[in-house]
């Protein structure tokens, strides 16, 4: 039974890789697991410089879901270069860079300033819906997604992973956009813009009043996504959102994703990512597929 | 600190007040580790209930590999997890997070408001003989239940109620400063409502005493990365609740 996949160049253990922003700079999930195990690990997001995040609440439980207001708080490019990185080189797991701006430039230099040995490829986030300038702001219109991905791709030398919103009327118009751009692979979704209100005091749950919306609530969209998105561009596609268990997983790379990523799965226990990818295993042996790359794309409609 | 996911039977569950609950579970690896102030994350026996929720250790027997905690129904997961059944299975994150000082000579002085007696509980059973002085406060005498949990080993229990109904009338920091005036105290603990702790704080300031406050937070993984529950830290930027925290050096954080 092969496990392993090859990802826009990048080889995996398994198809399996940690979601940005669930999963700090890996290093703090090493007492909970093997991480050489783990297919890749997406680090949270980071800026060139330190970003403090928002104020006030910042997480909120609803029916099957977590909304999350965080704002993208993370020590910046230096603390990642001269701190987490040096201490993940001691493990055989692929480092994604993930990373954000506030104005296309400062995308361009941020990808500059990661593209160094121990970082694997870069996902360009362009869909966090909880800041005010950049995040969402560069991922609901084609243009401004397509020239994020074109600085992006000017100013390094590793895989590009344009990472999507769904807080757009067609998202296959964004994912040609950044396939033109020449990205090298398409993440996909991001969390979906939402709300958590207290009745008995009438004020929104959450600091930022909005926030993004992720966990098994959003999985039928994000499968819908998958599976809109691998029919519009022919460069792989890493499939997320609500994944839970092995099942899960097969079924997004049954809609078109050549690897997933878990996220808030991880936020509910620290361990879910090598049980969700023993349990992908198991369902290929009980479904006698030899190779997980062979289920990529395979929906019978 | 790095915890353990342990799944552990519940071996007592009872209701000790309106809503407070007492739950004793066989966590062995937990109880072996865990040191006052921590907490573990418990997760609620339902599937679309994603989020864990950090609830503070009331006590341990190590030797029989036990974990005792109190919590407050404060929604529809605690209340969930109110029902849950002796003998039930429930999957517990932990033992997470910084703990009190229990300082090798001289005195402790623990406050508690409300759920927040259960980590300053946990201290008082790993203080030693005549080593801690503990003040407790509640609503009314429904909730003076707590009192009746702490070792007959203290120096002095002080209970305080809203409405007198037991003990002292008024609020637990109304008292302290008789405490303090003796002089004997090193260290003072505190969990409860934010104002409690700020004024506890500020008395313990007063007398040059360290003081550690133990901080709640809406929160997420628990193990450092989310950033979700984050507190403002006086020398500017944040800690983690989960992780640098709950239990910080009074000193050091935004009351």
């Amino acid at each position: 039974m092969n496990m392993t996949v090859e990802f826009c160049g990048i080889k995996m253990k398994s198809p399996v890789i940690a979601a940005s922003g669930t999963f700090g700079y890996g290093i703090e999930y090493k007492d909970y697991m093997d991480l050489n195990q783990v297919g890749a690990i997406s680090v949270k997001g980071l800026g060139l410089t330190p970003w403090t995040g928002n104020k006030g609440v910042r997480i909120a439980e609803t029916a099957s879901g977590v909304l999350n207001c965080i704002g993208l708080e993370n020590p910046g490019v230096e603390k990642f270069l001269s701190y987490y990185l040096p201490r993940l080189k001691s493990y055989d797991v692929p480092i994604i860079a993930n990373m954000v701006g506030r104005n296309v430039e400062e995308y361009g230099k941020t990808a500059k300033a990661l593209t160094v040995p121990g970082v694997s490829a870069l996902e360009v986030n362009i869909s966090c819906p909880n800041v005010t300038n950049g995040g969402m702001a560069f991922g609901t219109d084609p243009k401004v997604a397509a020239q994020v991905t074109a600085e992006v791709k000017r100013n390094t030398t590793l895989p590009v992973i344009v990472k999507l919103s769904p807080n757009v009327t067609d998202i296959t118009a964004v994912a040609r956009a950044v396939e033109e751009a020449g990205a090298d692979a398409i993440s996909l979704i991001n969390t979906l813009m939402g709300m958590a209100i207290d009745a008995r005091t009438r004020r929104p749950v959450l600091g930022n009043v909005t926030g993004g919306l992720s966990g098994p609530a959003i999985k039928p969209v994000a499968l819908r996504m998958v599976w809109q998105v691998r029919k519009a561009v022919h460069i792989p596609i890493c499939g997320m959102g609500g994944i839970m268990t092995g099942t899960d997983a097969a079924e997004f790379m049954i809609a078109g994703a050549d690897t997933v990523q878990v996220g808030t799965a991880t936020l509910a226990s620290p361990n879910a990512i090598p049980r969700i990818t023993g349990e992908l295993r198991k369902w290929c042996e009980a479904n006698q597929v030899e190779d997980v790359n062979s289920i990529v794309n395979t929906l019978k409609i | 600190m790095t915890g353990m996911v342990e799944k552990g039977i519940i071996i007592r569950h009872e209701k000790m007040g309106p809503d407070i609950w007492r739950m004793v579970i066989s966590l062995p690896l937990t109880a072996k580790k865990a040191k006052p102030g921590q907490f573990i994350h418990v997760k609620i026996n339902d599937n679309s209930r994603l989020l864990r929720r950090p609830i503070s250790i009331a006590g341990t027997a190590p030797g029989k590999g036990l974990v005792e905690i109190l919590y407050r129904v404060v929604g529809s997961g605690t209340q969930l997890m109110s029902e849950m059944k002796e003998g039930d299975t429930i999957d517990c994150l932990g033992p997470l997070g910084t703990s009190f000082t229990i300082p090798e000579e001289g005195e402790i002085l623990g406050v508690g408001g409300g759920v927040g007696i259960a980590p300053i509980l946990f201290t008082a059973r790993r203080a030693k003989p005549g080593q801690m002085t503990v003040v407790i406060g509640g609503r009314n005498k429904d909730e003076v239940f707590w009192k009746d949990l702490f070792p007959k080993t203290l120096k002095q229990l002080i209970v305080t109620t809203d409405d007198g109904s037991y003990g002292i009338k008024g609020f637990t920091v109304s008292v302290l400063p008789d405490v303090m005036k003796q002089g004997t105290v090193r260290q003072v603990a505190v969990c409860g409502p934010g104002i409690m702790m700020k004024k506890t704080a500020e008395i313990a300031g007063e007398y040059g005493v360290p003081c550690e406050v133990s901080l709640e937070r809406r929160m997420g993984c628990g193990t450092g990365t989310c950033m979700a529950c984050v507190c403002d830290r006086k020398a500017g930027g944040h800690y983690k609740v989960c992780s640098d925290g709950p239990v910080f050096d009074a000193a050091e954080v935004v009351l």
